[in-house]
């Protein structure tokens, strides 16, 4: 499956909607697109992964450049309904103790409403 | 039958004793010997006396190779400082034979009886001069077997049938060709075999045409038996190995030729001039020797440019060799203790990069041209072996309090990137050797990515330094202990069909993670401090 990748922004949230595979090959581009997310001060981003079946390591490292970008603009950012196995490489990297992770998107929405 | 036992007792003495003073003469220098010789080759004149020396005390051209190889594998010294030490080593066999050539008896008696007396002085016990007495019993034995060569050849002069057969080889110069390429194949030596052929010219038993060509002979032996090494290795070590049978070829096809024509013509002109010179049958044979050996070095003078380019063609540097290299280090920067350690800093950057690639094989991301894991490992381990080296030396050079507690971070660093090399490669290979289910190829790809990923941003905050992503990588890099327990768990509860063997994969593979993300967050504590290298 290819990847695809969509940017909403509702209510003041930033909504990232990933799907697909990233990997080497696409993480480059979202990396791109979601540098103009942090760059307001208090910005709030919500990354919904339901979509999203595999992630590699360059995968992860552009989400760990997100929430790295998010906390230096006093931002926040939370990751929300991800698949069984990607969430397992989420906690086996260390993710899921650094970064909110929120089960729905709604709760997703409550989070950043905090 | 005393002829032969003569001759046999006599081969029996030489051999024990080219041994014995090669060993123990390598072990006289043996403790700093890597350190003399890399100071040795580092000037052209300092590398013609290595190589003469090196050449007179293994007597074997061969045996300095198999040395050079070593440092030059090792990284030690640079390989087109090790070509001019061939050459003269080359030339540096002559000095036995020169000897030889030269009447030892009542020196060869007195030197036997001046071992002896060392013995019951005890001194082969001392620690201090066991090895110079053993190298001294190994030049008596070697010169007293010529000598029981000498006698027992002297002997066999009268017996008719043997007088014929010379004769008859002395109308076949190929097959004393030929026997010389095949003694000095065995015997890995062709200053060995030209000594043993002047003890027989010097008996009479062997005449000027046939000894010349079994010196010849023995030089071309000796560089055939190099080939059978030269197969097992690769990169510069093939080159070295290529360079010294061109030189002996070389040496051999040019002399040779001159042999040809002066028979061919009926002039003898070499054994005139030899005669003229006032040399004795044996002596003859020692001045083809070193008549070869000079030709050799300078047909290898004449065609160094193209030769060194042939071999270099013919066997390019090895990928082992290559990642093996020191982008960084270099002796010169030890004398500014600031440069020194900065370098030895870019160059565990550097290694912090590689990292990531022991584990391509694993992953659907990675890069398949690369190098496999095993051989970015024997490159790179010899990297931080050289760190470690520079650091210790430069530790010995400096003692202000700053640079030895910034040369005690870089080794601790030093030793952090060893056992992730290590556990990497081990990672690499355990995984990659079972076929797994789907479960295990899951986790296993999960747990190769998480360590990629922590892997490439350790790499990266290395070289930036930001101070987040340190942080975040103390953050990432906790202790997963529970969570491999959890898995391993749920693993072995799971799936029915898991069997012993993937069991045991998945326990290794998530241990190894574990001691990687352990190793990772020392040293980022490492890299954390403030004494930044």
């Amino acid at each position: 499956m290819t990847f695809q990748s969509e940017i909403v922004t509702t209510d003041g949230v930033q909504y990232v909607t990933l799907a697909g595979r990233l990997d080497s090959a696409t993480s480059t581009g979202l990396e791109k697109s979601l540098q103009a997310l942090f760059v307001a001060p208090g910005s709030r981003t919500l990354m919904d992964l339901a979509a999203l079946n595999y992630v590699s390591s360059a995968g992860l490292r552009v989400v760990l450049m997100a929430a790295k970008r998010a906390k230096q603009s006093q931002g926040r950012l939370v990751l929300s309904e991800l698949q069984p196995h990607v969430k397992e490489v989420f906690e086996i990297s260390g993710f899921l103790k650094i970064l909110d992770v929120a089960a729905s998107r709604t709760e997703a929405v409550a989070k950043l409403s905090v | 039958m005393d002829i032969f036992s003569s001759i046999f007792a006599g081969l029996g003495l030489f051999f024990i004793g080219i041994r014995l003073i090669s060993k123990n003469l390598k072990q006289l220098a043996g403790r700093r010997m890597r350190q003399m010789i890399t100071r040795a080759v580092s000037g052209k004149g300092a590398a013609a006396l290595f190589g003469l020396a090196a050449g007179a005390i293994m007597q074997s051209l061969n045996a300095v190779t198999y040395v050079l190889v070593a440092l030059v594998t090792a990284g030690a010294i640079e390989l087109r400082r090790a070509f001019p030490v061939i050459r003269w080593a080359n030339i540096g066999t002559s000095l036995l034979v020169i000897v030889a050539a030269l009447n030892m008896h009542l020196l060869v008696l007195v030197l036997i009886g001046l071992t002896g007396i060392t013995y019951y002085l005890n001194l082969d016990q001392s620690s201090r001069y066991r090895h110079a007495v053993g190298a001294l019993l190994g030049i008596g034995l070697l010169f007293l077997g010529i000598d029981f060569i000498k006698a027992g050849s002297s002997l066999m002069k009268s017996a008719v049938w043997l007088k014929e057969g010379m004769d008859y080889a002395a109308h076949y110069p190929l097959l004393s060709f030929v026997v010389g390429i095949i003694v000095a194949m065995l015997a890995q030596s062709s200053s060995t075999i030209t000594v043993v052929a002047m003890a027989m010219a010097a008996s009479g038993l062997l005449i000027f045409d046939s000894g010349a060509m079994i010196v010849l002979g023995a030089g071309l032996g000796s560089a055939i038996s190099a080939w059978a090494l030269a197969g097992k290795l690769s990169g510069s070590a093939r080159q070295l190995i290529l360079y010294q049978i061109t030189l002996k070829g070389l040496g051999v096809l040019v002399l040779g030729l001159l042999f040809a024509l002066d028979w061919f013509g009926g002039r003898h002109l070499f054994e005139q001039s030899l005669l003229a010179a006032g040399l004795h049958a044996s002596a003859q044979l020692a001045a083809v020797y070193v008549l070869l050996q000079v030709i050799s070095d300078l047909a290898i003078r004449v065609a160094h440019g193209p030769v060194e380019r042939w071999v270099e063609r013919h066997s390019p540097p090895s990928a082992a060799e290559t990642l093996g290299k020191p982008h960084y280090l270099h002796d010169e920067a030890l004398a500014e203790p600031e440069s020194a350690l900065l370098l030895v800093d870019k160059e565990q950057q550097q290694l912090l990069a590689g990292l990531p690639s022991y584990l391509d094989a694993l992953r659907d991301d990675g890069d398949e041209t690369g190098p496999a894991a095993d051989v970015r490992h024997s490159g790179e381990s010899n990297i931080l072996r050289q760190c470690d080296q520079f650091l210790t030396e430069l530790a010995d050079r400096n003692h202000s309090r700053e640079v030895l507690e910034r040369t005690i971070v870089l080794r601790d660093r030093n030793d952090l990137l060893k056992a992730m090399q290590e556990s990497l490669l081990e990672l690499s290979a355990s995984a990659s050797g079972h076929s797994q289910s789907g479960k295990v190829r899951s986790l296993i790809h999960n747990l190769v990515e998480s360590l990629h990923m922590m892997l490439s941003t350790l790499a990266d905050a290395s070289r930036s330094f930001d101070a987040d992503d340190i942080e975040m990588l103390r953050m990432l890099t906790h202790d997963r202990s529970e969570l491999m327990d959890g898995i391993r768990r749920r693993m072995q509860g799971s799936e029915s069909e898991v069997t012993p063997d993937i069991q045991q994969s998945v326990f290794l593979a998530t241990a190894l993670f574990e001691r990687c993300v352990w190793l990772l967050r020392r040293y980022v504590l490492v890299l954390d401090q403030p004494q930044r290298a």
